[in-house]
């Protein structure tokens, strides 16, 4: 019996006449996604997507690859058969045998996209039904609040019986709102961040700032591997690691201890804005979280970005520390993320550390340093890792 | 050129054991259990190698049995003696500063209704066998403590604990990881120290990784860990890694020949980078002990962190630890059950010396932490 994937698209079909554009996304994401799988035919019709497995290709995989597709709100498979009323009732009987296990009540629903065909869409229910109703004892016809809704589809090349979904990654397709800079620290935070843009169509570049010999190969391997989790479900991903031992050991120098963390943030922000621009990216996006560190309080998450223009998203900025790490499980970068490396912002940290700092003292104490060239220079030691999400397939 | 410093993870493999294995691949590539001739090239490259890790340990061949490593050994002793014994009795007694391998078989058996008793380090890394044996009694049917901490190489005192065994009439049998000190002290360990069980490792000697042995004295009998075709005389399943059992083998020889030159040489590098050390280094802490094995040399350098003193030494090819390299980042729990301060603990290094290390590795390690250093004088 061949099979197909059908994914239903949930608030993409609500986007009025920008709907061909997300669905073409969509598309184009399932065809990447699932060609380190095997070859697939992948068409949108309708709010929904059909994935055809040519020959021999792996659909179990594919079922459990599509699973981590933003834009998609259910996912279920179907038994494909001819366009004949005796062959869709065959099927169905034989595809059905183990969804109905254990349930009461079913309806049959059709849809006949097909007009061609020689029954109506009443018609096929409850031929169908009745079929059903007949053949399974366990289980009786209830259209009103059925246990498991039988979906009987004539399309233009086949039809197909599928029943039972179950629930997709929801959000918009990534790419299909735009680009977004993430500033990954390599903690717990910023890939939580990054997921939770990118659930809203947004695609990601990352951004992270090392310190060597502060900050080890390890510490740089650790974003990459962390970059290579999220793409699952954000997509390809390119990283610039920007060197930022210079900048910090000149602050260091000037600068008092109170204001170390802001003046190298308020540095990160100029940073990441300039990468974020030369890239096509409309905003930044960070893991702050209100009040989580002296460095994330209202009034230094204002001077940190009263530096830049770019709106900066902050999407984890009123949840709890566990509801971070719930999202960090589910997605998987939590174990990576808590492996202890230190990263360029735990390396010198101040005692004392400004919680309610002013805006004029930032400007009075980042006087001794030639801001504009300091960020030039790091901007030229940039280096590009392009994370691929079909390494992770 | 590169400074090797961190032998008690691992020690580079000595040629001459390369060469065996590659001799091996080639020569004895048979199954040891098979009959033709093939196989019996391979069943002598085994019992041959027995042959050198018994002798080095000052046992029998019979009381060697090969294992995957360390752990593995240690893992079928402890696991082996609690369920020979464990019917009756339930207690065993440890220190607090045991390799994982150790710690967390323990553990296990602490959820199976084992008592585990946990006998404290003093300052100096060490437990005193007095301590020990005040803790034995009728319950106690096993011992186990690491001869050399790898960590700080604080030497315990197996050898007074295992005599003073014999005073009390429980019957309790003594397990000494020796990982760490086996072919690193004169003495042949079986004999010196009269444990029941002893595990050591073959790469911590430079053999290739993937073999190690587990000494069972003769007439004691426990079930064994892995099931199967009963090689090793039933005490470890599985068709031996002959090659890399001939290694081990090979490398017990070379260090049982070398043994004298090899140790005096590690304790003259000792002395010399110790001198080093606190010539340059006025405000340095020693974590490790006076009386600590020369081969490991633990000590902090305060405001340094050791992660960063890490990257900066690898950047200049000097490869040192900041603890055992099977803890990853981890505060170091052996310092910490020591009493050390989290603020010394954090900028902790641990150099770990092999008969191949040479003066220059220890001048490259002294240059490489001072210019290191300089990442942490303090700024404005």
């Amino acid at each position: 019996m061949k099979e197909m994937i059908l994914l239903k698209c949930g608030e993409l079909v609500l986007k009025g006449l920008n709907r061909s554009r997300f669905e073409d996304k969509l598309v184009s994401t399932v065809r990447h996604r699932l060609s380190g799988i095997g070859e697939f035919n992948v068409e949108a019709m309708q709010s929904t997507v059909y994935i055809e497995p040519v020959g021999d290709a792996d659909i179990d995989r594919a079922f459990s690859e599509v699973q981590y597709i933003f834009g998609v709100t259910a996912i279920s498979r179907a038994a494909v058969c001819e366009k004949d009323i005796e062959k869709i009732k065959e099927t169905a009987i034989e595809y059905l045998a183990s969804v109905f296990k254990n349930k009461k009540t079913f309806k049959v629903e059709a849809k006949r996209a097909d007009k061609r065909f020689p029954m109506k869409s009443p018609e096929i229910c409850m031929e169908v039904g009745g079929y059903l109703d007949d053949c399974f004892e366990n289980i009786s016809v209830d259209v009103h609040s059925p246990d498991v809704v039988v979906m009987v589809e004539i399309r233009e090349r086949y039809a197909f019986v599928h029943a039972g979904k179950v629930p997709g990654a929801g959000g918009m397709p990534v790419g299909s709102n735009g680009r977004a800079a993430l500033l990954l620290s390599g903690g717990i935070d910023s890939p939580v961040a990054g997921h939770m843009i990118a659930k809203r169509g947004i695609s990601l570049i990352g951004i992270h700032f090392e310190s060597p010999p502060y900050t080890s190969k390890l510490a740089h391997m650790k974003v990459e591997r962390l970059s290579s989790i999220m793409t699952r479900y954000c997509g390809d991903m390119s990283v610039a690691f920007v060197p930022f031992t210079d900048i910090q050991q000149e602050i260091r120098e000037k600068c008092m201890e109170d204001y170390f963390t802001l003046v190298m943030r308020r540095f990160m922000m100029r940073i990441a804005e300039k990468i974020a621009e030369d890239n096509g990216c409309g905003a930044l996006v960070t893991g702050e979280s209100l009040g989580q560190v002296a460095s994330q309080t209202m009034e230094a998450i204002g001077v940190t970005e009263s530096v830049i223009e770019m709106p900066v998203l902050r999407p984890v900025i009123g949840m709890d520390k566990e509801e971070i790490v719930a999202v960090a499980r589910k997605i998987g970068t939590f174990d990576v993320s808590i492996e202890p490396y230190e990263d360029c912002c735990t390396v010198f940290t101040p005692r004392h550390p400004q919680t309610k700092p002013k805006k004029h003292q930032l400007e009075k104490v980042e006087k001794a340093l030639d801001i504009e060239n300091m960020c030039l220079k790091a901007l030229e030691g940039v280096t590009w890792k392009k994370i691929s999400q079909n390494d992770m397939v | 050129m590169i400074h090797y410093l961190d032998n008690a993870a691992t020690e580079m493999v000595l040629k001459e054991a390369k060469e065996k294995a590659i001799y091996t691949m080639e020569q004895a590539y048979g199954n040891p259990s098979s009959t033709h001739d093939a196989g019996i090239a391979a069943a002598r490259s085994v019992d041959e190698a027995r042959g050198k890790v018994a002798n080095a340990l000052g046992a029998d061949k019979g009381e060697v049995f090969f294992t995957s490593g360390g752990t593995e050994a240690i893992n079928t002793a402890i696991m082996g003696a609690a369920a020979k014994f464990g019917r009756k009795k339930k207690t065993i007694i440890t220190t607090n500063v045991e390799h994982p391998a150790t710690n967390e078989t323990l553990k296990r058996l602490s959820h199976d209704g084992f008592k585990i008793v946990e006998v404290k380090v003093g300052k100096d890394g060490c437990v005193s066998a007095q301590d020990v044996l005040s803790k034995v009694d009728d319950d106690t049917f096993l011992l186990s403590i690491m001869m050399i901490n790898n960590e700080t190489g604080a030497i315990m005192p197996v050898k007074e604990i295992k005599s003073g065994l014999s005073g009390i009439a429980s019957g309790a049998l003594l397990h000494v990881d020796a990982v760490q000190a086996f072919l690193k002290t004169e003495e042949k360990l079986a004999k010196y120290t009269g444990a029941d069980f002893i595990s050591v490792s073959g790469h911590k000697i430079g053999a290739v990784k993937g073999a190690g042995a587990l000494y069972i004295k003769k007439g004691i009998k426990i079930p064994c860990l892995i099931s199967g075709g009963g090689q090793e005389g039933g005490m470890r399943s599985g068709t031996e890694p002959v090659p890399i059992i001939a290694a081990f083998g090979e490398a017990c020889e070379v260090r049982m020949k070398n043994a004298e030159g090899d140790i005096k040489r590690v304790k003259e590098l000792s002395r010399y980078i110790k001198n080093g050390m606190n010539k340059r280094f006025p405000d340095m802490i020693w974590n490790s002990s006076e009386t600590a094995a020369p081969n490991i040399l633990n000590f902090s350098l305060p405001r340094a962190k050791s992660e960063v003193l890490l990257n900066v030494l690898s950047e200049r090819n000097v490869f040192v630890s900041s603890g055992s390299a099977c803890a990853k980042g981890k505060r170091s729990e052996v310092l910490t059950k020591m009493g050390v301060a989290p603020r010394v603990i954090d900028s902790a290094i641990r150099v770990s010396l092999s008969p191949e290390n040479t003066r220059d590795d220890a001048d490259a390690l002294i240059s490489a932490l001072f210019s290191a250093m300089k990442l942490f004088e303090n700024g404005k």
